[in-house]
C-alpha cells in the first residue's frame, strides 16, 4: 500500500517535470496581468452580410502612480461576430479578455437589419454575460462613437456615468441584453435605451436620448421627448423628472416626479376583453413655485395635482400611441396584464391587439410634500 | 521481504531492570560513575554498635529536611539508641520526623526512590533499607500561563512539577470525586504521567482507553509534549490536534467538570484534555469570561477567519489565474495595474509568499528576544516594501496573504493553527493547478480527510457532524448563556449529562 503511494506520487511528479504536456482536464490558465478588460462592443453592420465589431477597454491605471493609459479601441471587419473577436486578438499585444464587458451598442444600420443576432451572441458566448447594458447608436455606427469618444476619455467612462445617474437626470433608464433578450423571445418586441454623439466633430459628446423601439427583431422607431419620458412612467423608472405646469390662477410650478407605479389590468366584460386600465400612481415632490401655493391647503394642492396628472396622462399616452402606430406591445402590456389577471390569461393571449384594444389610461399624483423648510 | 518486526533489532524490557541485590555495597557499586550519589555514615545516639548510612543524590534531597528530619532524630533521639533491629522497626514507624517512609527490599524500587530524591537508609544486618522522600521543591513559581493570555480569570498557570500541577487542580476543584491515576512513562526519564477525571462524570470508556494507551507507551523518554500525544491519539497521518492541551488549571479543570479526561505530566507545564474535536479547539478560556453575546460574535469571528485563511490565498489564485470574470472590474483593473512589471506568475507569487510568512514566523521564534523584535520589521515591513517597489511581488498578493496570515493567528490553538497553514499551502497549490475546482476538490479532501479522524472514539467533526443535529452544532458556534447550559454535552457520554439545576 505504502509502496503504491510512493509510486503514484513519483508518476505524478514525473508527469508535471517531464514537460509531456498540459493535462487535458485541466482547465487554461491566463495571467490577469497579460489581459485587456474589454468594456465596450460596439456591433455595426459593414454590408453583404458582414459586420464591423469595436471594442474598447476604456482608460486603465498603469499603475506605480503612471496615470491611465488612453483607452485602447480596435475594430475588425468579418462575416461573424466570433470571426471578428477572434481576428481582433491579434491586433492587441495581450490579450483581449470579454468577461469584463458591462454594455453593447448597436449601431443603427445593424438595429434595422437585425438585433438580435449580436444579442444571441452574446446569450452563447462563455466570456459575456446577459446583465451588460445594451444601447443602440442613433443616426450613427457603433465604430464611430466608441471612435470619437476615445479622442478626450473614453466613451466606457461617459457611459459609466448615465448608467449610474440614469435616475437622477431623467435619462433613458438602462436595459440589459438579457431582459431585451426576453422580450424579443416573448412577443419580438422591445425597446432599448439610445445614445447618440452631438456637437461639432472637435467635441463632440456623447448624450442619451430615449428610446429605440424593436419590432420583430429590427429597430422601427426611435422614441424621444415627450414618449421617451411615457416609457419611463409606464416602465416605473422614474427617480427624479422634472416637470413644469402652469395652474391657472396660481401660476407656473415645478414638480419633481420621484417614482411611479405603474398598474395594467384588463377589464372582462364576460368573456370579451373589453379595456385594459393603465394606473400610473407617481409620487411628487414640490420644487419651485410654493411660495404661491397653500400647501396646507387641500384644494390648492389637488389642482396642482390636477395639472401634473394631465402632463403625466399625456406622456403615457404620447408612448402609447407608438405602441398602436407600429402595432407591437413594445413594453409587454400583455405580459403585464397577465400578470394582474393570471385567470384571464388564455383569453388575454386570443383577444390581444395592442392597436384595437381600448386603452384607459389614468393617473393618480400625489404631492405629499415640498423642498421649502419654511 | 522481512517483516517489519524483524527490521528493528529486539527492544527487550529487562526485568529486573537492575540485577542487584540491595545492600548498600551494591548500591554503592551500581552509583559509583555518579558524582552526585553521596553517602553518610551516622552513629547513633548513645549507641556503641554500627553506624547507619544515609545514601543520597546531592541536588535532589533538600538537605535542610535530611537534618531536620533524619539527622537530627538519629543523633539526638535517645529512643533510637537501642537495639539496631529495634531501632530499625522504629525508625520505619514514625522515630524519624519524615511524613513519608517505606521499607524497600527490592534494587529497582529503591534506585527509583534515590533518583526521585529520596534517601536510602541502610542498618547493617537488615534487609532492605528504609527509603525516606526528601527531596528538593525546587521549581519555576506558579505564575501567569506564557502562552494563553488570560483577561479576566485566575491568572496561575501549570509548571514543570506534577505534584504542584495536580495541587492547583485540587484547589480549582475540591470534590472528592476528582481521582488521580498515575503511571510511569519512558524507561529512562520514568516520568510520571497522572490521569486526572472526576469519577462520576467521564466517560469510563475514555479513561480506561487512555490507561490503555499510557500503558502501551515503551519508549527511552518522555520529555517533550510530542512524546505523549503522537503516542496517545489515534492517528499520526493527520496534521490536527486530536488532543487539546492547556496552560491554565481553570480551563483544564472546567474541562473535567465538563465530562473529559484530563492528562498531567512531569516537566510539562500542560494539562492535556481528551477527547479533542474540532469545535473544542475553536473556543477560547476567554469565551466564558464574557458576556455570551459577545463570546458568541467572538467565536464566529474565528471560524469566519478559519475560512479566510484557508480560502484567501486559493481563492487569489484561482481567480486571477483561471476565472477572472469572478473578480469585480475594479478590483480587476486595479489589480492589473498593480501586476505590471512583476516577473512571476501568481501561483508562483503567492506560494513564495506564504512561504516567505512561513520562515518569518519560524525565524522570529528561533532568534533572541532582544533581536527578534527587530529582525521581524525587518522583516515584515523594509523586505515586502521593499519587494513590492522593486516589482518582485505586486501588493494585491502581499495583501492576501497578510490577511490570510493574520486571521491565521485567531484559532486559539497553535497546533490547530499550524494544521491550518499546512492546508492553506496545499489548497494554493490545489488552485494553482486547476482553478476553483482544484480549490473545491481540495475541500473535498480536507473534509473527507476531518470526517475520518477520531479523538478516542469521538468523531472529530463533532457537533457539526453525527448525530448532534442543528442545536448541536449551534451550541458550537453560539455560546448560550451559562444558565440555559443544563446539560454536557451528549458526545462525551458522559454518565451524568445534568450539570446544573
Amino acid at each position: 500500500m505504502r509502496k503504491t503511494g510512493v509510486a503514484a506520487l513519483m508518476a505524478g511528479i514525473m508527469v508535471f517535470l517531464s514537460g509531456c504536456g498540459k493535462l487535458p482536464f485541466l482547465p487554461d490558465a491566463r495571467e490577469i496581468e497579460g489581459m485587456d478588460l474589454v468594456r465596450t462592443v460596439g456591433v455595426d453592420a459593414d454590408g453583404e452580410g458582414r459586420v464591423l465589431v469595436t471594442v474598447s477597454t476604456g482608460e486603465q491605471s498603469q499603475g506605480g502612480g503612471q496615470g491611465d493609459s488612453p483607452a485602447l479601441v480596435l475594430s475588425q471587419s468579418a462575416p461573424s461576430i466570433s470571426g471578428a473577436c477572434l481576428a481582433m486578438q491579434g491586433k492587441s499585444t495581450a490579450n483581449l479578455f470579454y468577461g469584463h464587458v458591462a454594455r453593447l451598442l448597436l449601431g443603427e444600420e445593424m438595429a434595422r437589419a437585425d438585433v438580435e443576432q449580436p444579442l444571441e451572441y452574446v446569450l452563447d458566448d462563455i466570456e459575456m454575460r446577459l446583465d451588460i447594458d445594451l444601447y443602440l447608436v442613433w443616426g450613427d455606427t457603433a465604430q464611430t462613437l466608441l471612435t470619437a469618444s476615445a479622442k478626450e476619455g473614453s466613451a466606457d467612462a461617459r457611459l459609466d456615468a448615465m448608467a449610474a445617474d440614469t435616475g437622477l437626470r431623467s435619462w433613458s433608464s438602462p436595459r440589459t441584453v438579457g431582459e431585451v433578450l426576453e422580450d424579443l423571445l416573448d412577443n419580438g418586441c422591445s425597446y432599448a435605451p439610445a445614445v447618440r454623439l452631438t456637437g461639432q466633430e472637435e467635441q463632440q459628446e456623447l448624450e442619451a436620448i430615449g428610446y429605440g423601439l424593436i419590432q420583430d427583431g429590427k429597430l422601427c422607431a426611435w422614441a424621444a421627448g415627450e414618449s421617451a419620458h411615457g416609457i419611463n412612467l409606464l416602465t416605473g423608472q422614474v427617480e427624479a423628472d422634472l416637470l413644469t405646469v402652469e395652474v391657472p390662477e396660481m401660476g407656473p410650478f415645478s414638480v419633481r416626479l420621484v417614482g411611479a407605479e405603474t398598474s395594467v389590468k384588463p377589464d372582462f366584460t364576460g368573456d370579451r376583453l373589453s379595456s385594459v386600465d393603465i394606473v400610473c400612481k407617481v409620487d411628487a415632490n414640490l420644487a419651485e413655485g410654493g411660495a404661491h401655493l397653500d400647501q396646507e391647503g387641500p384644494e390648492e394642492v389637488r389642482k396642482l395635482e390636477t395639472a401634473v396628472e394631465e402632463q403625466v396622462e399625456g406622456r403615457l399616452e404620447s408612448a402609447l400611441s407608438l405602441c398602436r402606430t407600429y402595432g407591437a406591445d413594445f413594453f409587454q402590456l400583455e405580459r403585464k396584464a397577465g400578470v394582474a389577471a393570471p385567470w384571464h390569461q388564455g383569453k388575454l393571449e386570443t383577444q390581444w391587439d395592442i392597436k384595437t384594444v381600448p386603452l384607459n389610461v389614468t393617473a393618480e399624483v400625489t404631492i405629499p410634500r415640498g423642498y421649502d423648510a419654511s | 521481504m522481512p517483516s517489519q518486526a524483524a527490521q528493528y533489532p529486539p527492544h527487550p524490557r529487562p526485568q529486573p531492570r537492575i540485577p542487584l541485590s540491595l545492600t548498600l555495597e551494591d548500591v554503592k557499586a551500581y552509583f559509583s560513575g555518579c558524582a552526585d550519589f553521596s553517602t553518610r555514615t551516622i552513629r547513633r545516639a548513645g549507641a556503641e554498635d554500627s553506624a547507619v548510612t544515609l545514601c543520597y543524590l546531592a541536588g535532589m534531597v533538600k538537605m535542610e529536611r535530611v537534618s531536620d528530619y533524619i539527622l537530627r532524630p538519629l543523633a539526638q533521639d535517645a529512643a533510637l539508641a537501642g537495639p539496631l533491629h529495634d531501632a530499625f522497626a522504629q525508625m520505619g514507624e514514625g522515630a524519624l520526623y519524615n511524613l513519608i517512609c517505606v521499607h524497600r527490599t527490592a534494587m529497582d524500587e529503591a534506585a527509583a526512590d534515590l533518583v526521585a530524591g529520596w534517601c536510602l537508609l541502610f542498618c547493617p544486618g537488615e534487609s532492605g533499607c528504609l527509603s525516606l522522600m526528601v527531596a528538593t521543591e525546587d521549581k519555576r513559581s506558579v505564575g501567569p500561563p506564557a502562552s494563553e493570555t488570560v483577561l479576566k480569570g485566575g491568572r496561575d498557570g501549570f509548571v514543570e512539577s506534577l505534584r504542584t500541577n495536580t495541587s492547583l487542580v485540587r484547589r480549582h476543584l475540591k470534590a472528592p470525586e476528582l481521582k488521580i491515576k498515575e503511571q510511569t512513562v519512558g524507561r529512562q526519564s520514568l516520568t510520571l504521567v497522572d490521569i486526572v477525571y472526576i469519577e462520576g462524570i467521564a466517560d469510563p470508556e475514555i479513561v480506561k482507553r487512555l490507561e490503555e494507551r499510557l500503558a502501551a507507551i515503551d519508549i527511552d523518554a518522555a520529555l517533550t509534549a510530542g512524546s505523549l500525544e503522537e503516542y496517545l491519539t489515534d492517528q499520526s497521518h493527520t496534521a490536527f490536534p486530536l488532543l487539546q492541551y492547556t496552560e491554565r488549571p481553570d480551563r483544564f479543570c472546567g474541562g473535567l467538570a465538563e465530562g473529559r479526561v484530563g492528562l498531567l505530566a512531569d516537566g510539562l507545564p500542560l494539562g492535556y484534555l481528551a477527547p479533542g474535536t474540532v469545535s473544542t479547539f475553536f473556543r477560547a478560556g476567554q469565551d466564558k469570561a464574557n458576556n455570551w453575546m459577545v463570546a458568541t460574535l467572538i467565536t464566529l469571528l474565528r471560524y469566519f477567519c478559519v475560512l479566510v485563511t484557508l480560502l484567501l490565498p486559493a481563492l487569489y489564485v484561482a481567480t486571477a489565474t483561471f476565472h477572472q470574470e469572478m473578480i469585480p472590474t475594479r478590483l480587476a483593473l486595479s489589480i492589473i495595474a498593480a501586476k505590471q512589471d512583476v516577473p512571476f506568475h501568481t501561483a508562483f507569487e503567492v506560494i513564495i509568499m506564504l512561504l516567505a510568512f512561513e520562515i518569518l514566523q519560524e525565524a522570529g521564534l528561533r532568534l533572541p528576544q532582544s533581536i527578534g523584535q527587530t529582525v521581524s520589521i525587518i522583516g515584515g515591513l523594509v523586505v515586502g516594501q521593499a519587494a513590492v517597489e522593486a516589482r518582485i511581488v505586486s501588493p494585491a498578493v502581499l495583501i492576501a496573504v497578510a490577511i490570510a496570515g493574520i486571521a491565521g493567528y485567531t484559532a486559539p490553538s497553535q497546533e490547530m493553527a499550524g494544521a491550518l497553514r499546512l492546508w492553506r499551502l496545499l489548497l494554493t497549490i490545489c488552485a494553482s493547478l486547476a482553478g476553483l475546482f482544484g480549490v473545491v476538490a481540495g475541500i473535498g479532501a480536507l473534509v473527507g480527510h476531518l470526517a475520518r479522524l477520531e479523538s478516542f472514539g469521538v468523531p472529530y467533526l463533532t457537533p457539526f457532524s453525527g448525530s448532534a443535529g442543528i442545536k448541536g452544532a449551534a451550541r458550537a458556534v453560539v455560546r448560550p448563556p451559562l444558565p440555559r447550559e443544563k446539560l454536557r454535552p451528549r458526545w462525551l457520554k458522559t454518565p451524568n449529562r445534568r450539570k446544573q439545576r
